[in-house]
């Protein structure tokens, strides 16, 4: 027995407030996860495959390597500084507070964008699940995502219960799911059941569209780079971030890229299309008759609900990152008292999905969600570049990026690259918007000045 | 385990922020032989970042803190405090217990009068972690120890009384124990939670040892959490003393 505990010498340094890391790798996979599935399978298989046919697999396998490009550069970044705030917190360390204001600011704003554009899925699952029950509803889809963005923003604020267990639960039932219908399917493909597939021209619009299908199901690959945001929570994070970024991007595009594969070779790509949001469920239908079918449909009202929900808790703590710094009024990381929510963060990200969802286009929704992002991730790839060029004392990150500098000045360019093949309004929207976070900057927070690295 | 001699046993005692269960008077006099490791915790909800709650809390926490702490050096005890922002209390009084080698952790109940210790013990090694800590907590008082040995049908009072209960008795005495103040006691019963739970009721104070290897399960598993809830009375863990800090924190 030692009564002399090492921790007795350092007391009076590391007594003082602590933060609890409570999160282990499963939960931070699951976050990363949870966050992407909703949109790769259960939102856009129908819309893919109507702009690209059986290629809109290579789609998914693009933006899978796009997101692994700029996954890498994260992992090294994140356990550099492995504190909460993530793409933010190491654009303005790197880039100055003007880029870190915008990467911030268009964080927040493009996971508003995604949290609608879930929203709009759930509520076309939902206006599925009352017509496949034969129940006329008064609703429209749009009421629908509707009342469930408020729902939403209210039991996120009032909501004590930690839901994170389920989350977690969420995503495994999911991954079961999908892992039993896709490996049925492939068998389905391959022959083995007898089943026949759709013959058809895999380019069967050319190749352009290939790439502005990329362009638009980017939104699948959002994900990973909120498990950054949450770094200072993540237990062990040497070795849990990097494998949680990368680990979850691979899992994703792998099941996006089958899922594709399967639902064309089953339906055809021009049938897929025709079911549009909820083409999956006719996926599920064809290998496993009425139970897939509910199982799908089940399925992708949990998963975009949780998708939904990820993004509006993301979106919050990337505004309270900026008002640490006093980029924005430090009202807003007020914490109610009563909940212990931060009410004012959550609200400014519940009321402006209520506003996006009455705009209603899914497909530019999403495309904006992406171009904020990948903002940020280009803007991530050029941190690395110069933080790798002339080190900060104590920039010391225990995963390094492999093949440098090459890795993250592909990533740089795929992510810009990437936004010039989205839709012209959307490209409008989303400049239109980071123009506003730099007019912000300068009208608002000019004189801030960013702290420097430390660790 | 090192030879006398030591310093006080450490024990930890959580306290959860802002708002404070009241903590008996009587409770914290009898914990004032020990080294006290005070962990304020501040559970935030996981729509809340840690670090937020820290910026809005952190003065006020600390102040609630300290004037517990007050409350216990005026009791006379060598006191650490630790204040930490957690989403989970469990991760966080686990990795303490760990982190500031406490030999045992409280989980407070009403105390109106320290008389009756009870100190079940599964076997010898299980007493020897005990003993020491025993000693050092009831070392000064007048309260009678009644070390209980619950035994299967197979096992007879005697072997009970040689093997266990008397060199757990000796190895207390070694300690500064004043063995008038000890009572040995031996049960047959097929079902040992059940016997602890129900003659806790008669005690002011349990002092159990840790069975599983992780302070998180036996801390909020099954004895100590059965004889709070249903006979109010504290309940002190004494932990194993091999754990390691990976162990504890469950990476998974």
């Amino acid at each position: 027995m030692n009564t002399s505990a090492p921790a007795d010498a350092s007391a009076p340094e590391t007594d003082q407030n602590e933060l609890e890391r409570t999160l282990g790798l499963l939960p931070a996979l699951a976050i990363g996860t949870g966050t992407m599935v909703g949109a790769g399978i259960f939102v856009f298989p129908g819309l893919a495959a109507g702009k690209a046919g059986p290629a809109a697999m290579f789609s998914f396998a693009i933006g899978a390597v796009i997101a692994l490009l700029v996954a890498l550069p994260t992992s090294e970044l994140a356990t550099a500084m492995p504190e909460s705030g993530g793409g933010y917190f190491f654009v303005s360390r790197a880039l100055g507070p003007l880029l870190g204001t915008m990467v911030g600011l268009g964080q927040w704003l493009g996971l508003v964008f995604a949290s609608a554009f879930y929203l709009m899925g759930f509520g076309h699952y939902l206006s599925d699940l009352f017509r496949e029950l034969g129940v006329d509803l008064p609703l429209s889809v749009m009421g629908l995502a509707l009342g469930m963005a408020i729902l939403l923003t209210g039991v996120s604020i009032t909501g004590t219960e930690n839901t994170g267990d389920l989350q977690n639960w969420i995503v495994g039932v999911l991954l079961a799911l999908l892992g039993g219908f896709l490996g049925h399917g492939g068998l389905d493909v391959l022959g083995v059941f007898g089943a026949s597939q759709v013959p058809e021209a895999f380019f069967p619009y050319g190749t352009m569209p290939v790439f502005t299908t990329a362009a638009l199901v980017f939104t699948s690959y959002l994900g990973f780079v909120q498990i950054a945001t949450v770094a200072g929570e993540i237990k062990a994070p040497s070795r849990n971030l990097p494998r949680a970024m990368i680990g979850s991007v691979i899992l994703v595009g792998t099941l996006y890229v089958l899922t594709i594969f399967i639902g064309t070779s089953l339906l055809g790509s021009e049938s897929l299309a025709e079911m549009g949001e909820t083409a999956v469920v006719n996926v599920g239908r064809s290998i496993a008759g009425t139970f897939g079918a509910a199982a799908l449909l089940g399925g992708g009202l949990l998963a975009t609900l949780s998708s939904a929900n990820a993004s509006i808790l993301s979106a919050s703590r990337s505004i309270y990152a900026l008002s640490r710094d006093g980029l924005v009024p430090n009202q807003v990381e007020q914490i109610n008292r009563r909940y212990r929510t931060p009410h004012v963060a959550l609200l400014l990200a519940g009321g402006p999905i209520v506003g996006l969802i009455l705009f209603g286009r899914v497909e530019v929704l999403a495309e904006v969600a992406s171009l904020l992002h990948l903002f940020m991730y280009g803007l991530i790839c050029v941190a690395l570049l110069v933080l790798r060029h002339a080190p900060p004392e104590g920039y010391a990150p225990t995963f390094r990026c492999p093949g440098h500098p090459v890795v993250p000045i592909l990533g740089a360019l795929a992510s810009f690259g990437l936004v010039a093949f989205m839709n012209p309004l959307s490209i409008g929207i989303g400049a239109g918007i980071l123009l506003a976070t730099a007019g912000w900057y300068l009208v608002y927070a000019r004189s801030v000045t960013i702290p420097e690295i430390s660790s | 385990m090192t030879d006398l001699p030591r310093g006080p046993s450490s024990i930890l005692v959580d306290v959860e922020l802002p708002d404070p269960e009241p903590l008996s008077p009587t409770l914290i006099d009898v914990l004032s032989p020990l080294r006290v490791v005070l962990l304020g915790w501040f559970a935030v909800p996981e729509q809340t970042s840690p670090a937020q709650a820290r910026d809005q809390f952190g003065a006020e926490t600390q102040a609630t803190l300290d004037a517990v702490a007050r409350r216990f050096e005026d009791a006379g005890a060598e006191v650490t405090t630790r204040l930490v922002f957690t989403g989970d209390k469990f991760d966080t009084i686990s990795r303490v217990s760990v982190e500031d080698t406490c030999d045992a952790v409280l989980i407070p109940g009403a105390m109106a009068e320290l008389r009756r210790v009870l100190v079940p013990l599964r076997g010898l090694e299980n007493a020897s972690q005990i003993a020491p800590f025993v000693a050092d907590l009831c070392r000064e008082t007048t309260a009678t120890v009644t070390l209980l040995h619950v035994v299967g049908e197979e096992e007879t009072e005697t072997a009970s009384r040689e093997d266990v209960l008397r060199p757990a008795a000796d190895r207390m005495r070694d300690h500064g124990l004043d063995t008038g103040l000890l009572e040995l006691d031996t049960i047959a019963s097929e079902d040992p939670a059940g016997t602890i739970v129900d003659r806790a009721g008669a005690y002011d104070l349990v002092v159990l040892g840790e069975t599983e290897p992780s302070v998180r399960e036996i801390l909020f598993g099954t004895v100590p959490e059965r004889v709070v809830q249903t006979a109010d009375v504290p309940v002190i863990i004494v932990r194993h003393q091999d754990q390691s800090v990976d162990a504890a924190e469950q990476v998974l």
